[in-house]
């Protein structure tokens, strides 16, 4: 009854779906999100008062690991985009291994990550090394804790997925809640990059 | 052209590794270059947020809300960036 009446509103099975579950996730993903543009701020006035010292120390960061992991993240996202929409067709086996490739893609950002800081490590680079170093560490590994938090929250789903018959409405909120968390983690690292490891880099 | 739900995601995945492919054409500079930089950024999130977390068929409220947010991130970035050029400080 109601899906005839919302049928006959023109409204779509996607949209219903995701005006039902989007309200909750996106306080929290708005303010999340908030909280890193604060930071940006932050960044930014510290580096106005040493804009040497910040493009000298940008151009120490390997561009081109930041360049990889912005191609895992876009990729990871994309996906999760597939999961949703495999969801909504019904076709669970396809949600559960796109899941699976997002993750094992997703999961090539944190090892890149673990290069990134060995190498700086190894070569004395440390959050004391300098106010760029400082904001470096803390802002890459705040947003590399939200994608730890992502990757669980996508085993969570693989697991749900394979204990799941059909993709009932409590199913579909997990699902595009969870990937609503991971764009957003694939959004601030879009910001990050640039801001980080291309701002004045030489 | 009706796109069917299966092409969206990956046209919005194309249009995003190009975006930043191009992007990256112009790293390693300051001013206009990082500018631009962020410009590329800023409409790569704005996919992000429309296309993948589906924001663009949400209520209004939680569209200006995050296009607010991109917005914000990306001026006070770049206005940030081009005052340490200005002669007056």
């Amino acid at each position: 009854m109601v899906d005839a009446v919302l049928a006959e509103s023109g409204m779509s099975e996607r949209h219903r779906s995701h005006e039902a579950s989007a309200p909750s996730i996106l306080t929290f993903i708005a303010a999340d999100t908030f909280s890193f543009v604060l930071f940006f701020a932050v960044f930014m006035g510290e580096r106005f008062t040493q804009p040497d010292l910040f493009s000298q120390s940008a151009g120490r960061l390997d561009m081109g690991l930041g360049l990889l992991n912005t191609l895992i993240l876009i990729t990871s996202g994309w996906l999760v985009a597939l999961a949703v929409a495999a969801a909504r067709s019904g076709d669970l086996a396809g949600v559960r291994r796109k899941l699976m490739l997002a993750i094992a893609v997703g999961s090539c950002f944190g090892i890149v990550k673990m290069i990134e800081y060995s190498d700086k490590i190894s070569h004395g680079i440390t959050p004391m090394t300098n106010d760029f170093f400082t904001y470096y560490y803390i802002l890459t590994g705040v947003h590399f804790l939200h994608v730890i938090i992502g990757i669980a929250l996508l085993v969570i789903l693989v697991v749900m997925t394979g204990k799941t018959k059909q993709a009932d409405a409590r199913y579909m909120t997990w699902l595009e809640s969870s990937a609503i968390y991971w764009h957003m983690v694939d959004l601030l690292w879009v910001f990050l990059f640039p801001m980080l490891y291309l701002q004045g880099a030489r | 052209m009706n796109m069917s739900i299966w092409q969206r995601p990956t046209a919005i995945w194309i249009l995003l590794i190009v975006a930043t492919l191009a992007g990256f054409g112009t790293a390693g500079v300051g001013g206009v270059g990082f500018a631009i930089v962020m410009l590329v950024a800023a409409f790569k999130a704005w996919l992000i947020a429309g296309h993948f977390m589906e924001l663009r068929s949400a209520p209004l409220a939680w569209r200006l809300t995050f296009g607010g947010l991109i917005g914000i991130s990306t001026v006070v970035i770049i206005g940030l960036h081009f005052l340490v050029f200005s002669p007056y400080l």
